[in-house]
């Protein structure tokens, strides 16, 4: 994939502020913004002095896995005069998400993978799905992402130890890293290439000198995470092969408080509800919204039986999902990108690396 | 698409959360990260606390009593007919024939413009809130002890103390938040005393869990106070500088000896002793209660005991050692700042003190009743008033007894009901108006910590439906008296200047801060975090009640335990309890309505213990039948450990409220606390 | 690109009763061409929709060698099913499917087939037994064995004349709890075994009831010789999407909507919550 050298540019600040702008103008533009007490979320910015330069913060709580798969979104409209008229909702909304991480980049080519088949960031799609998922396939084809790398990683952040950062390697459009006051962008796709072709006046070529620099940021990265999951790839085998014994997750479920949230939380996540809201005798919705394993009612069947109804089983569930190989059969990776967010939103700080460290130890 | 930063309504926790609004709708939360109560955790409710907002059910117009139907009218002729109507009740029958419910579930700015509506308008002290059903007891437990019914220290505090005792609280079930805290101690070494007759999931992490006999509290601490002073562990230091009235409580625990108490309550003397000295010799300890501590004739003493033990070992006026109180409801403890209480004025400003009173009467240009006015329970008795003004309570499933205010809600000649869903009790109104829920509305809510927080308007409600404030402030002028609040916003300058506790609250501060915990008696004061000693003695005019009985001091209340109101006897020998579930949240008016939560448990059951079961012949989820003195209700069994031998659980959250058909009506003829107790016979209907 | 979620409309042409909570269905796609481009396996099922209440999974249980029409068994047990109860005839519904991977057919060409159901989990069976039937040269010995609880909650009274009637059929029926006119056989479904002439020997056995049922069957038939692959079994979770997305239905590593919900015994037995 080293198409590398030749797709390096640099943007200065002033000309990717304009450049924003310009798209600002045009569609509604996604970045991570400072909220209340400077909390980081991603949000729609108006002007490009919203979004949160300075880099510098745990992952937002809620991954940008909203703007393609909402927490609640509408499937269809019906209306019953003298016979059902069913009308679908699509979001049509062009979005550009700036500023993504390469660990939420990788959870949407995971998403891409599982709803429509292959990655959709590239111009063909590996495979033809099965039954392929046109909410989700029409917003993300709607979505142009601006990836940026992680010079300077999360105290959550263990993306390494998941081959999902801190730089994206394939799969991506544009990805930007700062350098120095300016902004190194790399190249992944044609897609990409075009907005530089179309904007050509904003950037210039990388020198050899910013080339090593780039690499010299990304050595340096590297060396900034803590070794906390160095242990995936065990953990993994031992999932797998059911040999964690199952003390382990009657412990943690002594304390999860069945919040869902690690599942709300997470990029990869997405198993959802449809229900149905009757507006009047005559129209109604039918929606999804998220839904979690950690729920009881997930696997209620009528007449009351719920089929994962012991704790255990359903936090078992949740690792067996993101961990064993038979998922990484399916999903081409495995379900975690290392992005942190279950460290911040467990109530029972129950995670990913404290799984990993729990099986290790066991 | 627009994210607005808001304040969980499910519990007392008062979680921040974003609430995502698209086209219009909320159509999903974010927790937020540095809010410093959720810090990034939203339990399951709050996770899904938007699925009821645009549920159809919503109220969407006013609605008018004709004949057995009601009739959509517009506001105009609403509220008309609502004036007309109190106008004519006043007049004929006097003030004090009506009484007003308020909600701790509205906020602090709905509770006070109604609350001044009450005192002014009508004239009468007849208010009080839905929250006083459950919790009558901690205000004025708490206030007599330590001179104020609130919870003396922050909820972040508990992660970092080193004993925690747990009175009646399932906490998991409850608040969350606290429980994460709880759980989060645990594993930095802290050590957990659970009081519990139930086994909840915190109970498994406790090094003692005093599984007592249900209403056997006092008996407990006073026996745990007996020990500590036998053993000399008492907080001399603390106990001498601070606090009076040692003597007399020596001599009431005196009988409370260790051999007394383990039979009285059923538990082991030296887990007893364990809990004593545990508690006693940390250094830093704090004590957490709630409804099942509360909800009982005994709970006032309960408090006064926990406040007593507290006091004793020095556990409590600094950081990392007070009282932290688990109200239910998100705003239980703002209701009562406002003074939607029969006895007080916003800021716990007694209502019968010339002073208080005449600066109300000058600052709202009117007279007030001076008499403290009917509690919850007394206006909920048949009989006693003529007109019912209930703005967001729904009493006929959370008040003990459903017969006894239905029948009471039908004696009324008027009665009006303000809520967001067509509740059980709104069934009866004679006028019923349409009001906005919290995602529409501007104020704020006082958490279990007293952090007054913004709650902020993120879409707009259904049809006509409007913000209560501005509903009785438009019901008020028709009456006669006019309100001019532009906003929520001047109605918190009315507030923060009639209340000192809150005189350096504003919204505009509250937009900088993640709220501010009361007292903050001026501008720059930057909030309490912990009611300190040093605090106490300072500025007298924020704590005229410490003035009145404690002369700057902290006081000991001896209490001794009572009996049951109705205990188990041969013909009924089980005890029924009730509660919350996890994934409801009060009557249920909203959580029934999330498809989500309601998924969880989609029906109302019993919960009995295995022992009992077998013994009954009962199977899991098999047609039984819980009968009481009163009535009967048919339900399906669970089965589990969690209940005493011998209790039965039934949650609280449902329609049929049939576990109130049976509960003990001797609560309203007591009439200050309703008893969430009673005795039951339990036999499994038989398959046809 | 076909929205997965975008149901089709059906009408319901006729309902009869089985029993006093089983309704049959009769129903055909209101626009022709959809009804004539049909294609199922048995064992399939459709995500039915009554619109505002909500969706259900329901096995197709009419068989594919009958054209125009298709038909629904369906038991009262929850909201949907109750509202779907309540419609007359003539009424619109949703559907989506046919979806799931569907009983082998071809591949059990000329063997002999047992079929053992309880309940109302005879409705994805009939489908089968009726393909099987109507094609009848393709197969070797068929034995039917129905059990339900009492006499009244036996459905697809009406076939049994008529399957009993074609050529080598055993077909033999019991009931937990008789009552006066039950003359029948009393007891659970595994007591008819020993009368039933079953031979293990290039045959195939096809399992569907309630979920207490199924492990007693399975170790009868494993004792009568049968193995774990020629032991055919359905498996029911809760459903929503059908189209292996949702993620309610996963067991293991398995969507059941799409990767089931018919499971080999061998398949089933390595399967972990
Ligand atoms: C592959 C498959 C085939 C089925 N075939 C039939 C059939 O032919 N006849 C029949 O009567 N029943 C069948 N069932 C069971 C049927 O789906 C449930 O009885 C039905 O979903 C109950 O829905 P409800 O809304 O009435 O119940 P509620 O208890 O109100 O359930 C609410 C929702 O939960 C889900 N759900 C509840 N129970 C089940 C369940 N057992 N399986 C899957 N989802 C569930 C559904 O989405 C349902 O709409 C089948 C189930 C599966 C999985
Ligand atoms: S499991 Fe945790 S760390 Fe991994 S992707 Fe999900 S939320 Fe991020
Ligand atoms: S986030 Fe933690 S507490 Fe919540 S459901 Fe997941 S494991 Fe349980
Ligand atoms: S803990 Fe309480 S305040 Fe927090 S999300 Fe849950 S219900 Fe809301
Ligand atoms: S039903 Fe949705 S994944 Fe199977």
């Amino acid at each position: 994939m080293s198409r590398y050298e030749e797709n390096l540019w640099i943007i200065t600040r002033d000309n990717l502020f304009a450049l924003m702008e310009v798209f600002i103008k045009t569609r509604e533009v996604i970045a991570p913004v400072r909220g209340h007490g400077g909390e980081v979320i991603f949000y729609p910015i108006e002007t490009i002095e919203d979004v949160a330069w300075d880099w510098q913060y745990v992952n937002a709580v809620l991954p940008p896995k909203r703007f393609f798969l909402p927490q609640t979104e509408v499937m269809f409209e019906y209306r019953h005069d003298n016979s059902y008229k069913i009308t679908p909702h699509y979001d049509d909304q062009v979005r550009m998400i700036f500023g993504i991480r390469p660990c939420d980049v990788n959870a949407l080519i995971f998403l891409d993978r599982f709803f429509g088949g292959g990655s959709l960031s590239k111009e063909s799609t590996d495979e033809e799905p099965l039954f392929p998922d046109s909410h989700y396939i029409k917003r993300r084809a709607n979505t142009f992402i601006i990836a940026f790398g992680c010079h300077q990683p999360g105290e959550n952040c263990f993306c390494v130890c998941c081959d999902a950062g801190p730089f994206l390697e394939e799969d991506y459009d544009l990805q930007l890293t700062s350098m120095n006051a300016d902004y190194v962008v790399e190249v992944g796709s044609a897609r990409g290439l075009k907005i530089i072709y179309g904007n050509e006046h904003f950037f210039r070529k990388a020198s050899s000198d910013e080339v090593k620099e780039l690499e010299r940021i990304k050595e340096g990265a590297l060396n900034t995470f803590a070794d906390t999951c160095a242990y995936v790839s065990k953990a993994i085998r031992r999932i797998t092969e059911g040999k964690v014994d199952d003390s382990l997750w009657e412990e943690l479920a002594e304390r999860c408080l069945d919040c869902g949230g690690c599942s709300y939380v997470c990029p990869t996540c997405c198993c959802y509800n449809i229900v149905d809201i009757a507006l009047s005798d005559k129209s109604g919705i039918r929606t999804r919204t998220w839904d979690s394993c950690a729920f009881a009612g997930f696997t209620r069947i009528a007449g009351g039986e719920i089929l994962r109804s012991d704790k255990k089983d359903r936090l078992k569930r949740r690792f067996f999902h993101k961990l064993s190989y038979r998922y990484i059969e399916k999903n081409k990776r495995h379900g975690c990108v290392g992005c942190g967010r279950c460290i911040t939103t467990c109530f029972a700080d129950i995670s990913m690396p404290s799984v990993i460290e729990a099986v290790r130890r066991q | 698409m627009k994210d607005v930063l808001t304040t969980c309504a499910f519990c007392g926790c008062g979680c921040g959360l974003y609430l995502q609004i698209e086209k219009g709708y909320v159509t999903g939360v974010t927790p937020s990260q540095r809010h410093p109560v959720s810090r990034g955790r939203l339990c399951a409710r709050g996770w899904h606390i938007y699925e009821f907002v645009h549920h159809p059910d919503r109220l969407k117009k006013p609605l008018v009593r004709e004949g057995g139907a009601f009739r959509e009218v517009d506001w105009r002729e609403a509220l008309d007919m609502v004036a007309k109507n109190l106008i004519g009740i006043k007049d004929k029958y006097g003030s004090d024939s009506i009484g007003v419910i308020a909600s701790p579930k509205c906020t602090n700015e709905d509770n006070f413009v109604l609350m001044k509506f009450c005192r002014a308008v009508l004239g009468t002290n007849n208010i009080d809130n839905g929250a006083s059903l459950y919790d009558s007891a901690s205000l004025p437990g708490l206030m007599q002890s330590c001179g104020f019914g609130a919870s003396t220290n922050s909820l972040n505090e508990l992660e970092d103390t080193e004993v925690i005792l747990a009175v009646g609280t399932d906490t998991t079930q409850t608040h969350p938040q606290v429980a994460s805290r709880i759980t989060r101690a645990i594993s930095s070494g802290a050590t957990l005393i659970v009081i519990d007759p139930q086994k909840t999931k915190i109970s498994s992490f406790a090094n003692v869990h005093l599984r007592l006999k249900q209403g056997t509290y006092v008996g407990l601490i006073n026996g745990i106070i007996h020990i500590i002073l036998k053993e000399g562990l008492i907080n001399e230091k603390d106990v001498s500088r601070a606090t009076s009235n040692l003597d007399s409580l020596k001599k009431m625990v005196e009988k409370y000896t260790p051999d007394y108490v383990s039979e009285l309550c059923g538990i082991s003397g030296s887990d007893l002793a364990k809990a004593a000295r545990l508690f006693a010799k940390a250094d830093k300890a704090m004590t957490v209660y709630s409804t099942g501590a509360t909800a009982q004739a005994a709970g006032k003493d309960i408090v006064c005991a926990l406040a007593n033990l507290a006091l004793l070992c020095g556990h409590l006026g600094r950081p990392h050692n007070g009282i932290i109180t688990l109200q239910e409801q998100n705003n239980a403890l703002g209701a009562a700042d406002m003074g939607t209480l029969p006895d007080f004025y916003p800021g716990y400003q007694p209502v019968n003190s010339e002073t208080e009173r005449a600066k109300f009467e000058s600052e709202w240009n009117t007279k007030l009743p001076a008499k403290p006015g009917l509690s919850i329970l007394e206006m909920l008795s048949p009989g006693r008033l003529k007109a019912l003004y209930i703005m967001g309570e729904n009493p006929l499933i959370t008040a003990p007894d459903v017969g006894l205010t239905s029948e009471t809600l039908d004696g009324l000649e008027f009665l009006v009901v303000q809520d967001i869903f067509q509740t059980e009790t709104a069934e009866f109104a004679d006028a019923v108006l349409p009001a906005a829920s919290f995602a529409e509305k501007d104020g704020t809510f006082t958490n279990i910590e007293r952090r007054v927080q913004r709650v902020r308007a993120a879409v707009s409600s259904p049809g006509e439906a409007l913000p209560d404030w501005k509903i009785i402030t438009e019901l008020s002028k028709r009456m006669g008296y006019t309100m001019d609040y532009g906003s929520p916003a001047q109605i918190m300058e009315e507030i923060s200047h009639l209340t000192p506790i809150y005189t350096g609250i504003s919204h505009k501060r509250l937009d900088e801060e993640w709220g501010l915990q009361w007292p903050c008696p001026d501008k720059e004061h930057p909030g309490t975090g912990v009611l300190r000693r040093d605090f106490y003695e300072g500025p007298k005019a924020i704590f005229p009640l410490i003035e009145q009985n404690g002369k700057g001091k902290e006081h000991f209340t001896p209490v001794q335990d009572i009996p049951l109101m109705e205990p188990p006897d041969a013909q009924y020998p089980f005890t029924l309890t009730t509660g919350s579930l996890y994934w409801h949240w009060h009557s249920g008016t909203m959580t029934r309505r999330s498809a989500t939560l309601s998924r969880e448990y989609p029906d109302v059951f019993a919960a009995i213990n295995p022992q009992d079961a077998e013994q009954l012949g009962i199977r899991k989820n098999q047609r039984i039948r819980v009968i009481s003195k009163r009535g009967e209700m048919e339900t399906a069994a669970m089965i589990t450990d969690r209940v005493q031998v011998k209790t039965v659980f039934i949650p609280q959250h449902y329609k049929n409220t049939a576990s109130k058909v049976l509960l003990n009506p001797s609560s309203f003829t007591n009439a200050k606390a309703s008893e969430m107790f009673c005795a039951v016979r339990v036999e499994p209907v038989m398959k046809i | 690109m076909k929205d997965v979620y975008y149901p089709d409309i059906a009408l319901i042409d006729t309902v009869r009763d089985e029993t006093g909570d089983v309704k049959t269905l009769r129903m055909r796609f209101k626009n022709p061409d959809t009804q004539k481009n049909l294609s199922y396996r048995s064992g399939q099922f459709f995500e039915v929709s009554i619109f505002g209440i909500g969706e259900m999974p329901i096995s197709i249980t009419s068989t594919p060698s009958r054209k125009a029409f298709f038909e629904l068994s369906v038991k009262n047990v929850g909201l949907v099913s109750a509202a779907l109860h309540r419609l007359p005839t003539g009424s619109e519904v949703g559907i989506r499917g046919p979806f799931g991977n569907g009983f082998p057919y071809e591949e059990v060409f000329g063997k002999n087939l047992l079929f053992v159901g309880g309940g109302i989990g005879l409705a994805p069976l009939r489908s089968l037994i009726n393909n099987v039937l109507d094609n009848r040269d393709n197969f070797g010995k068929v034995i039917i064995l129905y059990g339900a609880r009492t006499p009244g909650d036996l459905v697809f009274k009406d076939e049994f004349k008529w399957w009993e009637s074609q050529p080598d059929v055993t077909m033999l029926l019991t009931v937990d709890r008789g009552d006066e006119k039950w003359t029948g056989n009393v007891g659970v479904v595994t007591t008819l075994f020993p009368r039933a002439g079953i031979m293990s020997k290039n045959a195939v056995a096809f399992v569907c009831g309630p979920p207490v049922m199924i492990p007693f069957v399975i170790r009868d038939l494993l004792e009568l010789g049968f193995t774990d692959d020629t032991i055919i079994s359905t498996l029911e979770r809760h459903m929503k999407c059908g189209v292996g997305k949702c993620g309610h239905c996963c067991i293991g590593h398995k969507y059941v909507c799409i990767d089931g919900p018919v499971f080999t015994y061998h398949e089933m037995k390595v399967m972990t919550e």
